[in-house]
């Protein structure tokens, strides 16, 4: 027995140096998701009391799979689709189309503003979403994107990327502390005041950092109100820190803290990485050249310096800025660049900066298989328990080998036998549970993302369009109104109602819908129009601030403007008006919503954070909130009911009716299955003991939609 | 209680007190005296009116006569001895014996956002921690009473619960009076069906459960029967102002925060331990005096019928109410009649709870520019708050990253002097 087991473990050791010797080789067509599995079954060696979950079925497989890559349950159409695709190519053929979708650019816009922490409402903000979801759409490399948002310079409503360094008020601090934890995934801002007491960060080297962003300074025009950033000639961070009341402090030289990797000879995933950019360099008009070719090989000149302790000599601030005076714009403005930020840029993107690569795959890692490989996923330090350090360290190679794009590093971790498991049933112990979870070897239960959700919903309901005819929902809404009064008590003349940024924006289109007939303010909200908002026009600053405005802040303005409005002021006294709408709403996507929401909004109750805080994660916890929104709520009910122009409709009334067929036609729909012998024979039960044969299916469907298998993924 | 654990509060509140709650429509609280707390506690409930925008103090409870900062209105005489409030307030001014005012508020911050994190949470602004509101460490301390949701924010947000999860977070109610659609079954779904419908979810869920039994699920089941007990409850009548007397509606005035007012007293005879009233436009860097007379005539008779009814029923001793700004106006009247913003020194309004009537605590200097005596910080109200309900502000929570902190910031102590 001791000796079976011994043989075992040689093997298996003899097995991964094979494997870890053999992947250096391998041509980059060859690394597949099954290299994750060999990678996790190497970090999971030894471990006992893991269960390995089942491989889910090909329905199973489409639906967690489309929620995750464009943010909603399949259609019909999709599943029809992908079943008619012969079943050796289907999940490949599925992944591929999925990574292709129009929806994955939203989907991931998504995951992207959670991270850089992008709010809508802030300066810069709506434009920095929209330039997101068009870098995503372009197959940006992440690099380059972390590169422009860090050393992003000029006006905010002509550079979009400037938004980053807008949402921490271009503070040097503020902004050291969010390009640690945001994009190299460590948690450098307690450094800021003290030295670290668990890590190895001193408050020093916080300050080093800080003097990157120490020259950019905040402008607002006076005359036009734009926003925008430049140079200045001082550095604001200084050392000692104020409060330590040295007799002298002074700006100290530019240090970037992590040590970058050191190899002596190149290893394999720079080398992918060198060999695909000079490809696409090659593709390139000559222009753009100059600058990819800086990236990556005159940043090896500094990386070097900046890498000993001394800091990087040769690399003087001051001789850098001379001269950028000359420094333009495309469009003609005079704003100086900076070199400093540039340099940073490079350093935190830099392919032997191995925090950047593990950030960004390990947050990944977490969004698609439920938790990352070291949690907090933005608190990585030496100290951190890494769960599978073998896989993190393939992961992060690749990523780098893939040239930072986040399609092909979703394909790899997608095609994974890992990303294929289901969840373990039940009858496991709770440790034997989360062991398994944790290795990877059973899904994690995880509850759909507030924006997916409510979009499942509206596919779900065919709600994406009016499945009702015109006229069919007249109803009586009571609405309560304030009017006026005049001095003696006797209603004014109703004075015109203070006119509000929404109206006659390019920007911001009011959904069309009724959503809010009866007071379910909750589930509306204003769609952005992503073009309109990358439109280099010359839009001031107030416009552009208002079309970014949230609800809450337009009801702020709403309330001053009738403080300006001495009519609008004084006593008032409510009355009811009865109103008739035609009650026909349809929803437009959650994903193309000012973000984040409001607080009390169905996608804010659902987790989406407030983005106002490192840290500040989506919340999967449940809540009455949640119950009572998705019970009573506008959208759900509408998805219910059966309207008159979806095909559903046909199967329950009139000369074709069959209400088998319906009953499958539904499950297939929401639950992406077919139903079980029990289940269609629950719902003829539900559908004979109703009223009418559309009742009883919107009952059924109103349960469906509120139920575990509807919210959490397979 | 702790609102991490949902399922645990849930059973244990529905067990401990929901017949007696729903049955006598009663001030719960004082039927449950608080066990096992820090200090001797005398409220229950806290009633906080917060006037966003930041609210002169010198044209409302601190008046400069004689001084060229007065501006538009005289002080008035009222009900307690040597207390002078602002003539903006001629009802109010006839309750001020159960009301004391602290006059020497000692903000830090002259910016909206972080001054109102900082009235609001007690803590300053920083990265990774998101503090919880006044409300939420009120109700992460104070057991659920009843079926109605411990912490109510009306016409405007409360803020976030922060590190106490979403479980302390405030429920919402966006007009004061009307019916709330999500408390009930959508127009058209009869209570039959609706139930019949519930039965449907129920048995569906338990099938994945049964399946799957992951803790996750479970906790979805209970947030449904939680908002299916509270869609259920007779408390849910306290929403609604449909029942309330016409005339009650005429003395508190049918304004967003006369029914604001009326129904946070309908909330704390129902057992609700938190409700914050939201009201903006405090604003005022122009035209200061016409909207601060306006503001009075609104506010006035709410605030003024609030405190009598609350004294009459003798809830009053039982419910904390608070008026909170983030910072006040500046001294200096500017060349658009308004006032700017001045963190330095301004007031608040106290009474009920434990708190004695008709005093002044501390004072600013004779234009109201600084504080003179007793300087109170920010946190030094929260610390009032705890001591009020009988809290021990020392008391530390965990974060979900197992960071300790306390309820209430560190150096934050309670104006003793207030306390009878």
């Amino acid at each position: 027995m001791k000796l079976h087991s011994f043989s075992k473990v040689w093997r298996e050791f003899v097995f991964s140096l094979l494997l870890l010797a053999f992947v250096g080789f391998l041509p980059s067509s060859v690394i597949g998701g099954s290299t994750i599995d060999k990678f996790l079954a190497l970090d999971n060696q030894g471990k006992e009391g893991l269960v390995e979950a089942a491989t889910l079925d090909d329905l199973g497989f489409l639906r967690k799979i489309t929620i995750d890559l464009i943010g909603r349950i399949p259609t019909r159409k999709e599943l029809d689709r992908y079943l008619k695709w012969p079943v050796t190519e289907r999940r490949q053929s599925l992944v591929e189309s999925l990574l292709e979708h129009e929806r994955f650019s939203d989907r991931w816009t998504a995951f992207y503003a959670d991270m850089l922490r992008i709010r809508t409402a802030s300066t810069g903000g709506g434009a920095l979403l929209a330039y997101v979801h068009k870098s995503i759409g372009d197959g940006k490399p992440f690099d380059e994107l972390t590169r422009e948002l860090i050393s992003a310079q000029g006006r905010s409503d002509s550079i979009p990327a400037l938004g980053f360094i807008l949402n921490d008020n271009v503070d040097p601090m503020a902004l050291t502390a969010a390009t640690a934890q945001v994009f190299l995934g460590v948690r450098m801002q307690c450094a800021q005041c003290h030295d670290h007491p668990f890590d190895d960060w001193e408050q020093r080297q916080f300050y080093e950092m800080a003097t990157f962003f120490g020259k950019t300074r905040r402008v607002e025009s006076r005359l036009t109100r734009a926003i925008y950033t430049t140079e200045g000639k001082e550095n604001a961070v200084l050392w000692p820190p104020e409060r330590k009341k040295s007799p002298s402090r002074a700006p100290i030289d530019a240090k970037f803290p992590f040590l970058l990797e050191k190899f002596d000879d190149k290893p394999s995933h720079v080398s992918r990485l060198e060999a695909k950019r000079a490809a696409e360099r090659l593709k390139l008009p000559s222009d753009e050249v100059v600058s990819l070719e800086s990236l990556l090989d005159s940043t090896e000149a500094t990386i070097e310096v900046s890498s000993r302790k001394k800091g990087p000599a040769g690399f003087d601030p001051d001789e850098d800025l001379k001269g950028q005076n000359a420094a333009l714009d495309i469009k003609g403005d005079l704003y100086k660049a900076s070199q400093m930020r540039a340099e940073l840029a490079k350093l935190v993107t830099h392919p032997r900066n191995r925090y950047f690569a593990q950030n960004f795959v390990n947050r990944l890692w977490a969004e698609l298989m439920g938790r990352g490989i070291y949690e907090p996923i933005d608190d990585y330090s030496e100290y951190q328990t890494i769960n599978q350090p073998k896989t993190l360290d393939f992961l992060r190679k690749e990523f780098v080998a893939l040239g930072y794009d986040l399609k092909d590093m979703i394909r790899l971790v997608v095609t994974s036998d890992a990303y294929g498991r289901g969840r373990l049933e039940a009858g496991h112990s709770a440790k034997i549970r989360i062991d398994s979870e944790m290795a990877f070897v059973a899904g994690s239960p995880r509850r759909m993302i507030g924006e997916a959700l409510f979009d499942s919903i509206a596919v779900a309901g065919n709600l994406e369009d009016f499945k009702w005819p015109s006229g069919a929902n007249l109803k009586t809404v009571r609405k309560r109104q304030r009017v006026y009064l005049d001095e003696e008590g006797k209603p004014k003349a109703s004075p015109p109602a203070a006119s509000l940024p929404v109206a006659g924006n390019p920007a911001m289109v009011p959904m069309a819908s009724t959503a809010s007939a009866g007071g379910y303010d909750l589930e509306k909200t204003i769609a952005l129009d992503f073009n309109a908002l990358l439109a280099r026009d010359d839009v001031k600053e107030e416009l552009e601030a208002m079309r970014m405005r949230s609800e809450q802040e337009l009801e702020a303005m709403r309330m001053a403007a009738m403080q300006s409005q001495p009519t609008r002021r004084g006593k008032y006294k409510y009355v009811y008006v009865e109103e008739e709408v035609d009650d026909n709403p349809r929803y437009s996507s959650s994903y193309r919503m000012a973000s984040p929401a409001a607080p009390d909004h169905f996608l804010r109750i659902f987790g989406q954070p407030g983005r106002d805080r490192l840290g500040d994660f989506r919340d999967f916890s449940a809540s009455m909130r949640q119950a009572l929104m998705m019970l009573n709520g506008k959208i759900t009910h509408e998805a219910a009911r059966v309207g008159s122009f979806e095909r559903l409709h046909s199967l329950l009334v009139g000369k074709k009716k069959d209400f088998p067929a319906a009953i499958r036609r539904v499950y297939l729909g929401l639950f992406t299955r077919e139903p079980t012998k029990e289940e269609t024979k629950e719902g003829l039960a539900i559908i004979r003991d109703s009223e009418s044969a559309l009742e009883g299916m919107a009952d059924l469907r109103w349960a469906m939609l509120n139920s575990h298998e509807f919210k959490f993924l397979p | 209680m702790h609102c991490h654990d949902y399922a645990v509060t849930r059973r244990s509140f529905i067990k401990d007190t929901m017949g007696v709650a729903t049955l006598l429509g009663m001030p719960v609280g004082s039927l449950l005296a608080a066990k096992g707390t820090a200090a001797p506690a005398k409220a229950e409930h806290v009633i906080l009116f917060w006037n966003g925008g930041g609210m002169s103090h010198i044209d409302t409870w601190d008046p400069k006569p004689g001084r060229p900062t007065q501006g538009e209105f005289e002080p008035i005489k009222t009900s307690a001895d040597g207390v002078q409030i602002s003539e903006i307030f001629p009802q109010l001014a006839n309750q001020m014996h159960h009301c004391s005012l602290i006059r020497s508020i000692a903000g830090t911050n002259g910016d909206h956002g972080r001054a109102t994190y900082e009235l609001q949470t007690g803590y300053g602004q920083s990265a990774n921690l998101v503090h919880p509101g006044l409300g939420s460490m009120v109700v992460h301390e104070k057991e659920r009473l009843g079926d109605l949701p411990a912490f109510v924010s009306v016409s405007g947000q409360a803020p976030r619960a922060g590190y106490l999860g979403q479980k302390c977070a405030a429920y919402f109610v966006g007009q004061p009076g009307e019916p709330d659609p999500y408390l009930k079954f959508p127009a058209g779904i009869s209570e039959i069906r609706g139930n019949k419908r519930l039965d449907v979810l129920a048995r569906m869920n338990r099938r994945s459960s049964a399946k799957y039994g992951a803790k996750a699920m479970k906790a979805n089941e209970s947030a449904v029967e939680d908002a299916v007990a509270l869609m259920s409850s007779p408390a849910l009548k306290a929403f609604e102002l449909k029942h309330e007397n016409p005339k009650n509606i005429e003395r508190y005035g049918d304004t967003d925060f006369g029914r604001g007012a009326l129904m946070a007293k309908r909330l704390v005879e129902t057992g609700v331990r938190f409700v914050q009233v939201n009201r903006g436009g405090f604003d005022t860097h122009s035209n200061n005096f016409e909207a601060m007379r306006a503001h009075g005539e609104i506010m006035d008779p709410g605030l003024a019928s609030l405190i009598e009814d609350l004294a009459s029923s003798g809830l009053l001793e039982k419910t904390l109410v608070l008026m909170l700004s983030e910072f006040g106006r500046t001294p200096r009247i500017n060349e658009n009649a308004g006032r700017d913003h001045h963190a330095k020194v301004f007031s608040c309004f106290l009474a009920g709870g434990g708190v004695k009537g008709g005093q002044i605590i501390g004072s600013s200097d004779e234009d109201g520019v600084m504080p003179a005596e007793r300087p109170v910080k920010p946190h030094d109200i929260h610390a009032s708050v705890c001591h009020s309900l009988g809290i021990d502000g020392s008391k530390e929570v965990m974060t979900p990253l197992d960071r300790p902190m306390r309820l209430i910031r560190e150096g934050g102590e309670p104006v003793n002097e207030l306390f009878v």
